[in-house]
C-alpha cells in the first residue's frame, strides 16, 4: 500500500452569489496514492470541477474554501500564501483543462507558452528550456517537435492541441495531474488515442491523476478507482471494477443504466427522472431523495459517508449485493 | 417559487442595484424634463430679440435686470438671461441629439440589415462604403458637410446623421450576418412564414442589444459633436444659440474674468453628457454577454 | 505576408482614385470650378484667362485627367487668403499639428494602457473606480470645454502656463519643431494634454474591458494552474491579447485625434493644419479646403493600411487567411 500522495478531508467550498450562498463542494474526503489514477464522476454542477480547482487553490471570489484540508505529501495546501501556492502549481500538481483552443493563447507560439511555464519555476537557459520542451512534446506524441515548437496553436489540430496542453502539464514533472474533462471536446477517435496514451504516460512516469468527467465510459477505461459526486457531495467511492459491477448508490446505478452501451436496441434509453437540484435550494436530507426510487422517511436526514473496506457510500439504503445491473 | 420575469424586468432589476447608474438616470430625466418645459419655466425667451436689453449684457450672477427679474446665472454678451439661454440650449441640444441619433439609428440599422439580407455583391459594396466612411473621423465629416451645407438646424442634423449612421450600419450588419447563419433562421425560413416576417420578428430582435449599445454611445456623442460644431461656428444660427455657441460666445470674456458666460452653459452640457454616458455604461455592461456576472 | 501587403496597397490606390473622382465631381461638375481656382472678386478678363489656362472649357473627362495630373504634381492651386501655393501652405503648418498629435497620442497610450490594465485587473478597488471616473470625464466632456477649463485654471487663474500659441522652435531634419525647446514645451503641454484626454479615456476603457474579459478566460486559468505569476500573466498573455484591439484603435484614433486637433488648435491658437481649415471655411478659401480634403483622405487611407498590416503582424491567425 503506497503512502497517500494527496489527502483531501472535509473539503467545503462556498460561493456567495447575488442569489444566495451555495456549497459547490461539501465535506468531500478522499485520497490519491502515488501513481494512482482516480476518476471523479458526476453531472454538471455536481462539484467535480470545483473540487479540482479547490485542490490547486484556484477558487476566485465570490468563492472560497471554508473548511477542510488538502494535504500533498503531508503538507497542508489550504491557507498557503499566494507565493507558496504558485510555486506548487505546475510543479507538484498540474492541471489540464477541457478545451485546448481556449486554454492555449492564440497569439503566442507553443514554444513561448511552454517556456513561460518552465520559467515560472526554474531559470533555464533558452537552449535547455527548448530541449526540455521538445523532449516532452515528443513524449506526448507530437511528431517533428523540434520544428513545430515555434508554430501557433491554430496550426495544430484539436487532438494535437490537447497533447500540447498535456505536455505543458508534464513540463515540470508534477506528481499529480488533475484532468478536467480532457477528452470531452475531442473527436471520438482521438479520444480513444489520448486516453490510452495518458494511461501509459502516467504509468511510465509514475504520475498520479485525478480524471474528472461526466462520462463513465472514458473514466472506466483509464481510472483504477472511482469517486462519484452528486450535488456537491461524495456519494460513492471504490475500485472501479467493483463499483461498476455492483453499484451501491441508486444514483450510480442510474448512471450506469443510462449508458447507451448498456441499452437494449429498440428500447427507450433509461433516464434518471428529474434533474439535479439547484445548489442554492437543496432539499432537506439526502440531495438525491426527490429522484430516488428507494427513498423513504429515513432519507429526510443527510446520510453520512460510511466506509466499508475500499468502498465508501453515502446512502441509507445501499443496494443489496447481487442485484443485477 | 420564483416569479415569472421578462428579460426587460430582469434588466431593470439589475440596473436598479447600481446606485451610480440610477442617480445618473435621474439626472437625465430631470434635465430632459426641465429642458422640454423650457418655454414654460424660463424667465425669458432668449430667442426673441425684442426681449433683450443690451445694457443688461455681461452682468454677473445675481444681477437684477431692467425687466425686474433676477438673472440667477448672469447675462451673456447679448444681454440674454443665461439661465433661460441654458434651458433653451439644453432643449435644442437634446432635440438635435435625439433626432440625429434616431435617424442615424434607423437608417444605419436598415442599411446594415439590408446588406446582410441581400448578401453577395450588394452586401460587399455597401459594407465597403460603410467601412470607408468609418475610417474618416466623425468630426471631419460633420465639419465638411456643415461647411458645405451652411448654417441651420436641418443641415446640422444632416451632418450629424452622416457622421454617425455608419456605426449603426456596421453593427446591424455584423449582428444580422451572425444571426442569418444560425440554424433557427433556416428553420424559420423552411416554414411557410414570409421572409420579411422572419427578418422582423426573429432576426432583428436579436440584433437589438448591440445596436442599443452603439446607441448609448452615440446619443452622448451626438450632443457633444453638435456642441463642438456650434462652438466652431458651424451649425445653428447665432440667434438660436445652442450650448456650444453660448460657450463659444463667452470664450473671449473668460480671459477678462467674466467666466460665467462660458462656464455655466459648459457645466450644463457636461452634466448632461456625463449622466447619459453613465447610464449608457451600465446598459452596456449588462448587455455584454462576455462578462460573467 | 508580402502578397497581403501588395493587395492592400492596390486597394488603397483604388480608393484614392475613387475619392479623387468624387472630389472632382463635387467641385468641377457640380460646383463652379472657377471658384476653386481664383477669388470671386477678380476682373472678368482674368477670369476668362484662368478658364483658358486651366482648360475649364474642355470636356469633363479631359479636365479630370488634368486634375489628376495636377494632384500628382502637388499643384493644388494658390490660397486666396495667403496667396501662396496651397501645398506649401499646408506643409508649413503640418509639423505643428503632427507635434501636437503625436505628443497627445503617445501620452494617452503610455498612461492609459497601464492604468486601464490595472483597472481591469482589480475592477473593484477604489483606485480603479477613480481611474474609471476620470476616464468617463475625459470621454464625455467635449474637448473644447476641457480646453477652456485648462486655460482658465492654468493660464488665467494660476498663470503657470501660456494660454496659447506655439513656443520657440528649433530645426531638426530641416523642419521646425517646438518640443526641443523648454519654452516650446511649456506651450505644448496644455494643448497636448487637452487633446490627449479623450484618447486617454478611450485607452483606459479599452484596456480595462479587454483585461477584465481576458482575466476570466481559460487561458489565464490555465496559466495560473501552471504556476505563472500574475505579473507574468499580465505582461505576456493579457498584454499581447489586448494589443490587437488597442493597436487597431490606436491607428484609427490617431486619425481621429488629428481631426480633433482642429478644436484644440482653435482654442489654443496653435498654428497647425486644423486651425488652417477652420479659418479657410470661414473665409471660404476653397483651394485650401479641397487640398485639405484630398490630403486627409490620403492620410487616412495610409493609416488604415498601416493598421491592417500591424494587425496581421500581431494576430498570426490572420496572415494565412488574408493572403489566401
Amino acid at each position: 500500500m503506497s503512502a497517500a500522495l494527496l489527502e483531501v478531508s472535509g473539503l467545503t467550498t462556498r460561493f456567495d452569489t447575488r442569489n444566495g450562498s451555495l456549497n459547490a463542494v461539501e465535506d468531500v474526503s478522499f485520497t490519491v496514492a502515488e501513481g494512482e489514477i482516480v476518476g471523479l464522476v458526476g453531472e454538471s454542477g455536481s462539484g467535480k470541477s470545483v473540487t479540482g480547482f479547490s485542490i490547486l487553490g484556484l477558487i476566485d471570489p465570490p468563492g472560497r474554501i471554508v473548511s477542510g484540508s488538502v494535504k500533498l505529501n503531508g503538507r497542508e495546501l489550504v491557507g498557503l500564501s499566494h507565493a507558496e501556492l504558485r510555486s506548487m502549481r505546475g510543479r507538484e500538481i498540474a492541471m489540464v483543462f477541457q478545451d485546448p483552443s481556449a486554454t492555449l493563447n492564440p497569439v503566442l507560439t507553443i514554444g513561448r507558452q511552454m517556456r513561460l511555464a518552465i520559467a515560472a519555476h526554474e531559470s533555464l537557459s533558452e537552449q535547455a528550456a527548448n530541449a526540455r520542451c521538445i523532449e516532452v512534446l515528443t513524449t506526448v506524441g507530437i511528431p517533428d517537435a523540434a520544428r513545430r515548437i515555434e508554430a501557433y496553436p491554430h496550426q495544430y489540430s484539436g487532438g494535437m492541441r490537447q497533447r500540447v496542453a498535456i505536455a505543458i502539464a508534464l513540463l515540470n514533472r508534477p506528481k499529480l495531474i488533475i484532468c478536467d474533462e480532457p477528452t470531452t471536446a475531442l473527436d471520438v477517435s482521438i479520444q480513444a488515442q489520448i486516453l490510452t496514451e495518458m494511461k501509459s504516460l502516467a504509468a511510465k512516469l509514475g504520475t498520479a491523476m485525478i480524471w474528472i468527467s461526466h462520462d463513465l465510459a472514458t473514466v472506466s477505461s483509464v481510472a483504477s478507482r472511482i469517486l462519484v459526486m452528486y450535488a456537491g457531495r461524495l456519494i460513492e467511492a471504490g475500485p472501479i471494477a467493483e463499483v461498476l459491477r455492483q453499484p451501491r448508490h441508486p444514483y450510480t446505478k442510474g448512471l450506469l443504466n443510462s449508458l447507451p452501451g448498456i441499452a437494449t436496441p429498440g428500447q427507450d434509453l433509461v433516464q434518471i427522472p428529474g434533474s439535479m437540484p439547484s445548489l442554492i435550494d437543496l432539499p432537506e436530507g439526502c440531495s438525491f431523495r426527490p429522484r430516488c426510487d428507494f427513498a423513504d422517511g429515513e432519507c429526510g436526514v443527510m446520510p453520512a459517508l460510511s466506509v466499508d473496506g475500499a468502498r465508501s457510500l453515502r446512502c441509507h439504503h445501499a443496494l443489496a449485493r447481487g442485484t443485477a445491473p | 417559487m420564483r416569479r415569472e420575469s421578462t428579460p426587460l424586468s430582469r434588466f431593470w432589476d439589475e440596473f436598479r442595484l447600481n446606485t451610480v447608474a440610477m442617480v445618473a438616470l435621474g439626472v437625465v430625466v430631470l434635465i430632459s424634463a426641465l429642458a422640454l418645459s423650457a418655454p414654460l419655466i424660463s424667465p425669458q425667451n432668449p430667442y426673441d430679440l425684442a426681449n433683450l436689453v443690451l445694457t443688461d449684457a455681461r452682468r454677473p450672477p445675481g444681477f437684477v435686470g431692467s425687466k425686474g427679474f433676477t438673472h440667477w446665472l448672469g447675462t451673456d454678451a447679448q444681454g440674454r438671461d443665461l439661465l433661460s439661454a441654458i434651458l433653451y440650449g439644453l432643449r435644442i441640444s437634446i432635440q438635435i441629439g435625439l433626432i440625429a441619433g434616431g435617424i442615424a439609428f434607423s437608417l444605419g440599422a436598415m442599411l446594415g440589415a439590408f446588406a446582410a439580407y441581400f448578401g453577395g455583391r450588394i452586401e460587399a459594396l455597401i459594407m465597403r462604403i460603410i467601412d470607408l466612411q468609418l475610417s474618416f473621423p466623425a468630426i471631419l465629416l460633420a465639419l465638411v458637410l456643415a461647411a458645405l451645407l451652411g448654417q441651420g438646424k436641418w443641415p446640422l442634423i444632416a451632418a450629424l446623421v452622416t457622421a454617425q449612421y455608419a456605426y449603426f450600419a456596421r453593427t446591424a450588419h455584423g449582428a444580422a450576418a451572425t444571426e442569418r447563419s444560425k440554424d433557427y433562421v433556416d428553420a424559420a425560413l423552411s416554414t411557410p412564414l414570409k421572409a420579411s416576417r422572419v427578418v422582423f420578428r426573429h432576426i432583428l430582435p436579436n440584433c437589438l442589444p448591440p445596436l442599443i449599445v452603439v446607441a448609448t454611445v452615440q446619443v452622448a456623442n451626438s450632443i457633444a459633436l453638435e456642441a463642438t460644431l456650434s462652438f466652431l461656428g458651424l451649425g445653428l444660427p447665432v440667434t438660436e444659440p445652442s450650448l456650444g455657441m453660448l460657450i463659444a460666445n463667452g470664450f473671449q470674456y473668460m480671459l477678462s474674468g467674466r467666466y460665467w458666460i462660458s462656464i455655466y452653459p459648459g457645466v450644463a452640457l457636461i452634466v448632461l453628457i456625463v449622466a447619459i454616458n453613465l447610464v449608457g455604461d451600465q446598459v452596456r455592461d449588462q448587455l455584454n454577454p462576455r462578462l460573467k456576472r | 505576408m508580402l502578397g497581403f501587403f501588395i493587395q492592400r496597397v492596390l486597394q488603397a490606390f483604388v480608393v484614392m482614385l475613387v475619392i479623387s473622382a468624387m472630389v472632382f465631381t463635387g467641385v468641377y461638375a457640380v460646383g463652379n470650378p472657377i471658384d476653386v481656382l481664383i477669388s470671386p472678386d477678380v476682373t472678368q478678363l482674368i477670369r476668362e484667362q484662368t478658364i483658358k489656362a486651366y482648360g475649364l472649357d474642355q470636356p469633363l473627362w479631359k479636365q479630370y485627367l488634368d486634375f489628376l495630373g495636377r494632384l500628382v504634381r502637388g499643384d493644388f492651386g494658390r490660397s486666396f487668403v495667403y496667396n501662396m501655393p496651397v501645398l506649401d501652405l499646408i506643409f508649413s503648418r503640418l509639423p505643428a499639428t503632427l507635434e501636437l498629435t503625436l505628443a497627445a497620442v503617445l501620452g494617452a497610450t503610455a498612461l492609459g494602457v497601464p492604468l486601464g490594465m490595472y483597472a481591469g485587473y482589480r475592477p473593484d478597488s477604489p483606485i480603479s473606480k477613480l481611474i474609471m471616473a476620470i476616464s468617463i470625464l475625459g470621454f464625455s466632456v467635449p474637448t473644447f470645454w476641457i480646453g477652456l477649463v485648462l486655460i482658465f485654471v492654468f493660464a488665467v487663474s494660476l498663470g503657470w502656463l501660456p494660454a496659447g500659441n506655439r513656443g520657440d522652435t528649433t530645426s531638426l531634419f530641416g523642419i521646425q519643431w517646438s518640443f526641443l525647446t523648454l519654452n516650446g514645451l511649456t506651450h505644448l503641454f496644455l494643448p497636448a494634454l487637452n487633446l490627449s484626454l479623450f484618447k486617454f479615456a478611450m485607452m483606459v476603457r479599452l484596456a480595462r474591458a479587454g483585461t477584465r474579459e481576458i482575466m476570466l478566460t481559460d487561458t489565464v486559468k490555465f496559466a495560473r494552474a501552471a504556476g505563472l505569476s500574475e505579473r507574468t500573466i499580465l505582461r505576456h498573455h493579457v498584454l499581447r491579447l489586448i494589443a490587437i484591439p488597442i493597436v487597431t484603435v490606436f491607428g484609427l484614433e490617431f486619425g481621429s485625434t488629428l481631426a480633433f486637433a482642429v478644436v484644440t488648435e482653435t482654442i489654443f491658437s496653435w498654428p497647425g493644419v486644423g486651425k488652417l481649415i477652420i479659418d479657410s471655411i470661414s473665409t471660404l478659401d476653397r483651394p485650401v479646403m479641397v487640398a485639405y480634403l484630398m490630403l486627409v483622405a490620403f492620410f487616412f487611407i495610409m493609416i488604415n493600411l498601416s493598421v491592417d498590416v500591424a494587425y496581421a503582424a500581431l494576430d498570426p491567425r490572420l496572415r494565412l487567411k488574408r493572403a489566401a
